[in-house]
């Protein structure tokens, strides 16, 4: 009975754990290096604020496909973008069109 | 016919560039090969920003200025980390000739014609400097830290090239509706 118990909390902490959710207003971080976003595919809330980190020794953007955001992201400076509605946004780098990623913004 | 020569001088440079393939470039080599071509983009960027009113050339313009640049001073100070001197050689000698008669090409232009001969000389140099890098620099490059610099250096202008093949279909849809 206890180990069943004990079985259940795990998994919800590995759910939690692996579905990289943050709670609203937390900081979800994307690292751009060797022209990837690092996570391609991240998840976030309504309300979550997105955060780039370019790693790499050029300038990107990120931009997405619908025209919600376009984000230039400078070398050695955090860029943002809050995430104001549902939905999946996929967006490239205007400059360098290889590289891709996908917001997926929850309620 | 000014649209077909860009893709004639590129077709024309790639066949040297392969002609070159028997024998494998060194280090020092491939060092001086991969600097003199991010120059020549420089060098095409420019004129680029001196010759086009275009918004979106000028800004593909800008951003090769700044990306080659770079990327020839992380690999500047690759070479002098690793105290290689970099060597020019045949390619590195043909590609700054080829790039001489371009660039005499694109100053005689203007206006709309100068923005799609830029924008199609971008797909076009890149696409031959990215197919060099990939199947020549590359793999006969010894030092890994060389090799990691190429790798990265090659993403970087395979974008360029993504890049520049948008603003010419952008080009040539403006064009059109001009046309009408
Ligand atoms: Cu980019």
């Amino acid at each position: 009975m206890r180990s069943i118990a004990l079985h259940a909390v795990f998994s919800v902490l590995f759910l939690l754990a692996g579905a990289r959710f943050a709670s609203a207003g937390e900081p979800a971080s994307v690292v751009i290096a060797d022209l990837e976003f690092k996570p391609s595919v991240i998840t976030v809330r309504i309300g979550d604020t997105v955060t780039w980190i370019n790693k790499d020794i050029v300038e990107h953007t990120a931009t997405s496909s619908d025209g919600a955001f376009d984000v230039a992201t400078p070398k050695a400076k955090p860029a943002r973008w809050r995430a104001q509605k549902a939905g999946d946004f996929a967006y490239y780098c205007r400059l360098h069109p290889n590289m891709t990623g996908v917001i997926r913004v929850t309620r | 016919m000014k649209i077909i020569a860009p893709i004639v001088a590129g077709f024309f440079l790639a066949t040297n560039l392969s002609a070159r393939a028997a024998d494998t470039p060194t280090d020092p080599q491939i060092a001086h090969i991969a600097y003199t071509a991010g120059l020549v983009d420089i060098g095409y960027a420019e004129i680029a920003l001196q010759r086009s009113k275009n918004k979106a050339v000028r800004e593909f313009a800008m951003e090769m200025v700044k990306d080659h640049k770079a990327v020839n001073d992380k690999a500047l100070a690759l070479v002098n980390k690793l105290g290689v001197t970099p060597e020019d050689n045949a390619t590195s000698q043909t590609i700054a000739s080829q790039a001489a008669t371009k660039r005499a090409e694109l100053k005689r232009l203007s206006g709309a014609a100068f923005d799609r001969a830029y924008a199609e000389n971008e797909v076009a140099y890149h696409s031959l400097v990215n197919a060099a890098v990939d199947t020549q620099l590359i793999p006969y490059a010894s030092n890994g830290e060389l090799k990691e610099l190429l790798k990265v250096g090659l993403k970087i202008f395979q974008g360029h090239q993504q890049h520049a093949e948008h603003m010419v279909e952008r080009l040539s849809r403006k064009h059109a509706a001009s046309m009408e």
